[in-house]
């Protein structure tokens, strides 16, 4: 009963394939045009974990075949916000239980945090997915990047809007 | 379609679920979770896009992506599945390519052959039948042609496309006549501009260098919640390239252009396209000789052209359910280009309809009908006459195309066939028939057999007084058109693998054995004295006719490998041969050079370098084979480009282009006799802005 109600709710709102199908595209790219620390150099996976979010993974197991700066591709669900060290990109679909979480930056050093509202980035994530205009639009929280340790890439600045 | 998808991924759901422990110690470990994953997974990855195709975008067409789609416009059929040899070249091939005018670009494609003859003119083919003014390419910009009524060639000076408003260009080697109208018979151009939703906010570029000057600015904003528009301005200024003693050959070119576009969506099923362009400029040679009827026999000057012209061109495009589609298309297009002693004037007038739909799952049909009024002026003064100066003509054309499915996913056919009816020849069929097998998802082989016919054009109604020869009285040689002539007409006999490794690596081979006839020749007449103008004169007139045949074949790779995020490269090869023999009755000796003015083998290789974030590099290396009846050798060259990305809205760039020799020459000029020109080693500096 659960399954087809799930799956007729997803095959009606085909939107939200194309969604997070870019986002999950995004999410690669971020991995590929982020500065990380040389000390991960050696690491040979590359880790993105979805914070209550299932509908990335496919897309993402789709784009696992490629390796990301030589590292596999590997995608981990978590259910807890405490600390993740393996993670190096946390996607937050549902931001409502950390945007009260003063220092992110500082619970998730050296990772780039990936939310979906104007308010994450303000609050201390690193990038936000915002919906504008039938497109999504990336906001870039440059100074909270930087403080985690991190760089981003002008090729990706240059598409998002940036607050410091 | 869709119980299609979910077969395909019904199989493949190795999922990397790992628990991770969270402070009450439980553990992500439902197993119905999984199993809802297995169910809504063929839903989930039934996108319109392959995720893989949209990591391949640059990120400036993700950042633009619709995440509902409702465009209307023809449904792009996925390369690995087209039954023809085609390839694409992208706005981020022509953005990393650093390159300046459109030619340069199409440099790219493997089975086209481009050759630089100076500062404003271009050789550009498809396998073979290389010239300025060469007549087996059909070139469209936005659906408009480009091709100039005269010759059915393209004046390469005036096509001068702003590259960043190009989304990408399509290039079809062999026959596209069925689908794309007359004189597309070795290939097919089609250049695609971005939309204007695609080129929102204000772009600033500014270039200057050894070999030319430019500057571009670009905005593109919004007219209410349904529609977009983007305005620009360009102007470009080409130095005059230098002979074999280093002397400049007045073939400086220069050329200002604006223009606007609108794309307006009137509601979820109808959508309408409105651009127009407008440009000026100036081009030329030096030493044009031309016959004189008494001594010294002959005259040399230095010609300058002034250039003008503009377009309208509109579409509506309506949807009448996902897969039944109608496009209407008008264009206007107005062309003039005139010397001291040469006006050419022409208007065009052409309204297109055509029409998709799926008559079955397993049956696509595509029809559309055509008419296209040239009118044109086209008054000589001086060695280039026509007769009558004026004249309309009229094509009216229709086509219909027929895709069916003979094993789902495997096995499909494609029969199109186009009859045309021009002023010249009449009524002309021309048909194609493809196959495409595709066994596997990486693996697509096709085979096609087609008939093309390339029809004459106004220049049949041409004179050229080409030479005079001292005596008493004087000769005069003259080319003049044939009003009887008839259609040059190709049997072409295509065969193709596509390879899809990965993303990684892609692999291309198409082969073709054409077979021409009714080719044209210059055929010499008796000689007639000839009394106007004054003095009489012994006139050699050559007529152009339909006496010669012949076969080409060649092959063509193209590859591209992405070995990681840092380098890549992009493969193209061709070889080309070219077999042309004269009718018993012909007393032609020069038409059967073409088979030396094609070079036989061509090399591209491109390579991209992104060491660093904000940096990238591009190399381009070409081998270009020699043209012995041109008396070119064969050439190696690279370009380089090295872009800083400064911050996120600037780019700075150093482009080098032909850096290996100083100067060399890739072709002799033709028809007209005037001076012969290097191409020079150029370096060019350019600022991209973004705002």
């Amino acid at each position: 009963m659960i399954i087809s109600s799930y799956a007729d709710y997803l095959f009606a709102d085909n939107r939200l394939n194309r969604e997070n199908q870019i986002k999950a595209v995004y999410l690669t790219h971020f991995a590929e045009l982020t500065r990380w620390p040389e000390k991960l150099d050696h690491d040979t996976t590359f880790t993105i974990c979805l914070y209550d979010q299932p509908l990335l993974v496919p897309f993402l197991e789709e784009l696992s075949h490629e390796l990301i700066n030589n590292k596999q591709l590997k995608v981990v669900q978590i259910e807890s916000l405490n600390i993740q060290n393996n993670c190096r990109i946390i996607y937050f679909n549902n931001t409502d239980t950390i945007e009260s979480e003063p220092e992110l930056s500082a619970l998730y050093p050296e990772m780039l945090l990936i939310g979906n509202s104007r308010q994450f980035v303000k609050n201390g994530g690193s990038i936000s997915f915002v919906l504008e205009e039938n497109k999504i639009k990336l906001i870039i929280n440059l100074g909270q990047v930087r403080h985690s340790g991190l760089d981003i890439s002008s090729k990706l600045l240059r598409i998002a809007e940036v607050i410091e | 379609m869709i119980t299609k998808q979910l077969l395909i991924k019904f199989s493949l759901f190795p999922v990397v679920i790992k628990c991770i422990r969270s402070t009450s110690n439980r553990c992500f470990k439902t197993p119905s979770i999984a199993f809802v994953f297995l169910l809504t997974f063929p839903f989930l990855a039934y996108a319109e896009i392959d995720t893989l195709d949209l990591k391949k975008m640059s990120l400036d067409d993700l950042a633009n992506l619709d995440v509902i789609v409702t465009s209307a416009s023809k449904k792009p059929q996925k390369l690995s599945k087209t039954a023809a040899a085609m390839f694409v070249i992208t706005q981020e091939d022509i953005h990393n390519s650093g390159v300046t005018t459109l030619p340069d670009v199409l440099r790219m494609a493997p089975g086209i052959q481009v050759a630089q003859i100076d500062a404003n003119k271009w050789s550009v083919t498809a396998r073979g039948f290389s010239g300025r003014f060469a007549n087996k390419l059909l070139v469209m910009m936005d659906g408009r042609t480009v091709y100039n009524p005269l010759f059915s060639g393209v004046y390469w000076d005036t096509q001068n496309a702003q590259l960043e408003n190009i989304e990408r260009i399509e290039i079809i080697r062999g026959p596209g006549a069925a689908l794309w109208g007359a004189n597309a018979v070795n290939g097919v151009i089609n250049i695609i501009t971005k939309t204007a939703e695609q080129t929102q906010g204000t772009m600033i570029r500014a270039g200057i260098g050894s070999k030319v000057k430019q500057g571009f600015v670009r905005h593109g904003g919004k007219l209410g919640e349904s529609a977009q528009y983007r305005v620009y301005v360009d102007y470009n200024n080409h130095d005059d390239s230098i002979d074999s003693s280093g002397l400049d050959t007045a073939d400086q070119w220069d050329q200002a252009q604006g223009g606007a576009r609108l794309d307006w969506k009137m509601d979820a099923n109808d959508s309408i396209t409105i651009q127009s362009d407008y440009y000026e400029g100036t081009s030329g040679h030096n030493n044009s000789i031309k016959p004189l009827l008494i001594p010294p026999y002959s005259s040399v000057e230095d010609v300058r052209l002034k250039l003008r012209g503009s377009n309208v061109i509109s579409h509506w495009n309506h949807q009448f359910s996902k897969d039944n589609l109608l496009d209407f298309k008008f264009y206007y297009d107005y062309t003039e280009r005139s010397s001291r002693n040469f006006k050419q004037t022409y208007n065009t007038y052409d309204v297109e309809i055509n029409h998709q739909f799926n008559s079955a799952e397993w049956n696509a049909i595509n029809w559309g009908v055509g008419y296209r009024l040239i009118t044109d002026d086209i008054l000589g003064k001086a060695d280039i006459v026509l007769n009558p100066v004026e004249r309309s003509t009229h094509l009216f054309s229709g086509f219909i195309q027929d895709q069916l499915t003979l094993i789902p996913d495997v096995l499909e056919s494609i029969i199109a066939v186009r009859i045309e009816h021009n002023d010249y020849t009449g009524v002309e069929f021309q048909p194609t028939a493809r196959l495409l097998w595709t066994p596997t998802n990486q693996h697509s082989i096709w085979a096609a057999f087609s008939r093309a016919v390339r029809t004459p054009a106004r220049s049949t109604d041409l004179r050229i007084d080409q030479q005079s020869i001292p005596g008493t009285p004087s000769r005069l040689v003259s080319i003049f058109g044939n009003p009887a002539i008839d259609s040059e007409e190709v049997y072409a006999y295509e065969v193709g693998y596509k390879f899809n490794f990965s993303n990684k690596f892609k692999l291309n081979l198409s082969a073709f054995y054409n077979i021409y006839d009714e080719l044209r020749t210059l055929e010499r007449n008796a000689p007639v004295l000839e009394t106007s103008p004054a003095p009489a004169h012994i006139l050699i007139p050559v007529y152009s006719d339909n006496k010669m045949q012949g076969e080409t074949y060649g092959v063509e790779i193209s590859s591209t490998w992405k070995a990681n995020e840092i380098v890549a490269f992009n493969l193209a090869y061709s070889y080309t041969k070219l077999n042309l023999h004269y009718k018993h009755s012909s007393l032609d000796t020069t038409s059967e050079s073409a088979e030396g003015e094609t070079p036989q083998q061509q090399v591209s290789l491109r390579s991209d370098l992104n060491l660093m974030p904000d940096w990238s590099t591009h190399l381009w290396f070409r081998y270009v084979d020699s043209l012995p009846k041109q008396d070119i050798k064969a050439y190696v060259t690279f370009d380089a480009r090295l872009a800083w990305q400064v911050y996120k809205q600037l780019e700075i760039s150093v482009v080098g282009q032909n850096l290996i020799a100083s100067q060399h020459m890739q072709y002799n000029p033709e028809i007209l006799r005037i001076s012969s020109s290097q191409i020079e080693r150029s370096i060019l500096g350019k600022i991209v802005w973004n705002f």
